[in-house]
């Protein structure tokens, strides 16, 4: 009967303590993989980060909406125009996207526009604002030229304060010498 | 008898005559003796001058503030940035300020080459008001040059100081004091696209900073009022809610603000006339920008230029009889300058390159501007009538000068690239020389500084 | 009865004659040539005075030591000898061209360069009057030409004694001169400062007066009258000039001095 008590507990505190030590090895691997894993965030900056972006994300058909649907078209067709430094000159390019957005409004009579001039950082403050208006009146007299009534079109400058796009170099300074076309939200 | 008479009379004459010779070359001997040599001395060392600022007397129960201190100090700060001074190291004070209470041992003062004093003392007044009252003396003419005394709450402390420092300004050189004023500017934050501008203001040593607007829309181009304690400015406030970028006022007494008028088009670059009572601005309408000038009373309007040029930044002579203004009527943007009634613009401006923001000092014998050439800005002086143009500081970026009181210092902005691709945007000091530049601490990038008149009690 | 008439006026006539033939001469040239002599005057006289109160060694020749004494009577006949001439001639012209030189002399700067230049000038007046003047006249022209050159030789050592005080006197003030504080420097025309110092025979200044024109436009301009103080500043600051000669203190026991500030 002893005996048999004996082999029953020691397999009993056999199993237990093999249980235990894998358990430990489980929480050491943890903590190993715990230390791994700090380690790796503070050492270098090329590894781990990206990988949490890559768990995937569910993707839900949203619908887009009509105002959506609408500005993509327009950004399509070409939502804006460059001009040359310190002009406000319509050229053949600025003509021919104009006359894709004149096409796009006639499409869609019920929308009305603001338009937004920009210019580059290099004049000052107050310039800046008269020049991007004398932009977005440019646009703005164009499309009425082509027939679209003005009562749809509103300019509003914004000078250099609003660069669409950031630096210091020749082809920011392109891309911010501009006039955009929005739709306004009804 | 003849002959006699002859005779005497050629005597008398000769005698006379002999007498008068002796006398004159007598007193030509006398003269020449006493005839003092004669020296010029052309040109003198530059310096700043030498000052000693003693630490105040104060009452004992006063002690524990440390205004005996603070005030002294900030009187020094003031002289010392205006690069015209150079404070003395108290180390070698031969004298405390107890010793100084009825007169210095010039002796002492001159062995350390001060060439001037400052001494004070600090009591107190009724219902929480201390007294502070200084002597300035000149130390190798061995007399006191004046002697002030303010009074005033405990927390006003630092205008008194500003107030003392202009009087020792103004008599050691004669110019007009700008310490009692305060800056109002446009303080920047965030990425280039997206930037936040907040109102805000400042005495003119960067102390009691506030925000005075919350950022949520853009504020450009503040102006302070001649005489009123009122800022113009230009914002996009509400345009989401159909409202044009618009001019406002502000009123720093009661925090109220308002929009100063609708307008067909955008209104902006607004300033106040001399006399505080109106305001010009450019109106924007169809791709050309005019000046108006709108009394603030009635809200009537006038245009004063016309054409479609674009014609801003619009700038009153102190005597309020002309304006100076930024246009490009002759293909490049130039100044011009035209009676206060929009008559007989003609241009003063004819360098190569382009001249904005033309602002005249309240002298009235100086326009700064900015001028951009080649790819280069500067802040430039001409003389109303255009010559002299010269150019006085420099930058990547570098814009909007604004005149001081006394019209020898100007304040403007630059933006200086950072090793990082980051821009850095601060408002810089400086005199009509060029020289003295220096930073003022502002807690953010800043921008588009304007000056305020001395202020007023 | 008419014989004395005749011949009394005969002689008036004459007389009258001589005056306007002579006359305009003496108006123009011969006035210049007593002022030159004038001029010789108190340059020994000045050192005769000096040599009265300095006990000190002369560095001079002793040509010139023994000059003056013999100079003063030579001088009164020769004045004498010259008014005779004068005698003739209405005052008020000799009064004239000798005020007129002192006031030159007031516009003169550190040395004398006039009397040198008059010297040369009247030379060839006095060539001229030797060619003009009846006889009578060249014995003492003669004298005047010997005392002319001695003259020349102390007029030429004073004027350079004057230049090195001068120079030494310069630049102990400069030493000590500083600007005032301005943010600007205004037109040169309008900040120069003129004033008078008088200094004791061991070099202290004892006295600092400033012109009345500079004072009164301390008094009406604040951006003027630091630079008024900057000047009386140096002055104050020197105290004291160093290394200047005693023998010749009365070059330099007044002097004038014109600040013209502007940048180094």
């Amino acid at each position: 009967m002893l005996k048999y008590f004996k082999v029953i507990a020691s397999i009993i505190i056999l199993s237990y303590l093999v249980s235990c030590s894998n358990k430990d090895q489980d929480s050491l691997l943890l903590d190993a993989e715990g230390g791994n894993i700090e380690i790796s965030s503070t050492s270098t900056e090329e590894i781990e980060i990206e990988d949490v972006t890559a768990t995937p994300i569910q993707i839900d058909e949203v619908a887009l909406t009509v105002e959506e649907k609408l500005s993509s078209e327009l950004i399509d067709v070409g939502d804006r125009v460059f001009f040359g430094y310190d002009e406000s000159i319509i050229n053949d390019e600025s003509a021919n996207t104009l006359q894709k957005q004149y096409q796009f409004l006639t499409r869609n009579p019920d929308i009305s526009i603001t338009i937004t001039g920009h210019c580059d950082e290099r004049g000052t403050r107050e310039y800046n604002i008269a020049l991007g208006e004398r932009r977005g009146t440019a646009v703005k007299n164009y499309l009425i030229s082509l027939g679209i009534s003005s009562s749809r079109i509103a300019v509003i400058s914004y000078g250099k304060e609003k660069p669409t796009v950031e630096g210091h170099d020749d082809w920011a300074w392109t891309q911010n010498r501009t006039a955009v076309t929005f739709i306004n939200s009804n | 008898m003849y002959n006699f008479k002859r005779q005497f009379i050629k005597f008398i004459f000769i005698a006379y005559v002999f007498f008068s010779c002796f006398f004159m070359s007598y007193y030509k001997i006398v003269f020449a003796q006493e005839e003092p040599l004669r020296i010029d001395i052309m040109g003198g060392k530059i310096q700043a001058m030498p000052i000693a600022i003693s630490y105040f007397t104060i009452e004992d129960d006063l002690k524990e503030l440390k205004l005996h201190n603070n005030i002294p100090n900030l009187i020094a700060d003031n002289l010392v940035n205006s690069g015209l001074f150079k404070l003395l190291n108290r180390d070698a004070y031969m004298q405390n300020p107890e010793q100084l209470i009825s007169s210095p041992k010039f002796r002492d003062w001159r062995i350390i080459d001060a060439q001037a004093l400052i001494t004070g003392n600090i009591s107190k007044r009724a219902d929480n008001k201390i007294n502070v009252s200084i002597k300035l003396w000149d130390v190798y003419g061995e007399k006191r040059l004046f002697g002030i005394s303010l009074s005033s709450k405990i927390k006003s402390w630092r205008r008194i100081s500003h107030i003392i420092s202009d009087k020792i300004y103004e008599r050691l050189t004669g110019e007009e004091g700008y310490f009692d004023t305060r800056i109002v500017y446009v303080s920047e934050a965030g990425s280039q696209k997206n930037r936040k501008k907040k109102l805000a203001i400042m005495d003119q040593d960067g102390a009691n900073h506030q925000y005075l607007t919350d950022g949520n829309s853009l504020v450009l181009t503040p102006r302070f009022s001649p005489n009123q304690q009122q800022i113009t400015f230009f914002s996009y406030r509400g345009i989401n809610r159909g409202l044009k970028p618009s001019v406002y006022l502000y009123n720093l007494k009661t925090g109220k603000m308002k929009i100063l008028g609708e307008f067909p088009g955008m209104s902006f670059a607004p300033r106040f006339s001399p006399n505080g009572s109106n305001l010009v601005m450019s109106l924007s309408q169809n791709g050309s920008t005019n000046i108006h000038i709108m009394n603030l009373k009635d809200k009537q309007t006038k245009q004063l230029t016309k054409g479609i040029a674009i014609d801003t930044s619009p700038s009153f002579s102190p005597d309020g009889k002309n304006i100076v203004f930024n246009s490009d009527r002759s293909g490049g943007q130039h100044l011009y300058i035209m009676k206060e009634n929009g008559k007989n613009p003609k241009r003063i401006s004819f360098g190569r390159g382009s001249y904005a923001t033309p602002v005249w000092s309240p002298r009235g014998d100086y326009i700064a501007f900015t001028k951009f050439t080649r790819g280069r800005f500067f802040i430039g002086l001409m003389h109303p009538d255009g010559s002299a143009e010269r150019l006085i500081a420099e930058g990547y970026l570098t814009e909007g000068p604004t005149w001081a009181p006394g019209g020898r210092v100007l304040s403007f902005f630059r933006q200086t690239p950072q090793k990082d691709g980051s821009m850095r945007t601060r408002l810089f000091v400086i005199d009509i020389t060029g020289n003295r530049e220096r930073e003022l601490i502002t807690p953010e990038d800043a921008s588009d500084p304007s000056w305020s008149p001395k202020n007023i009690n | 009865m008419k014989k004395a008439f005749y011949s009394s006026l005969f002689i008036h006539g004459l007389i009258f004659v001589l005056i306007s033939v002579t006359l305009p001469e003496i108006k123009t040239k011969e006035i210049n040539y007593i002022s030159v002599e004038i001029v010789n005057e108190e340059v020994k006289e000045v050192k005769e005075v000096k040599e009265v109160k300095e006990v000190k060694e002369v560095k001079k020749n002793t040509a010139i030591k023994t000059a003056p004494p013999k100079q003063k009577p030579i001088i009164i006949p020769k004045k004498d000898k010259a008014i005779k001439k004068i005698n003739i001639k209405p005052k008020p012209p000799i009064k004239k061209p000798k005020i007129i030189k002192p006031e030159e002399k007031i516009v003169k700067k550190i040395d004398k360069p006039k009397t040198i230049n008059d010297d040369a000038f009247f030379d060839d007046m006095l060539k001229n009057l030797a060619k003009n003047q009846p006889k009578p006249i060249k014995p003492v022209k003669e004298i005047k030409n010997k005392i002319n050159n001695k003259s020349k030789k102390t007029q030429a050592e004073i004027r350079k004694s004057q230049k090195s005080i001068a120079n030494n006197i310069y630049k102990q003030i400069k030493a000590n001169y500083t600007l005032p504080p301005a943010p600007d420097l205004k037109v040169i025309n309008d900040i120069t400062v003129q004033l008078r110092i008088y200094v004791r025979p061991d070099g202290t200044i004892i006295k600092t007066i400033i012109d009345k024109g500079s004072l009164k436009k301390a008094q009406n301009d604040p951006t003027y009258l630091p630079y008024v103080e900057a000047a009386q500043r140096a002055i104050k600051k020197l105290g004291k000039f160093e290394k200047l000669p005693q023998e010749e203190y009365n070059l330099w026991k007044i002097v004038d001095i014109r600040f013209t500030p502007y940048e180094t």
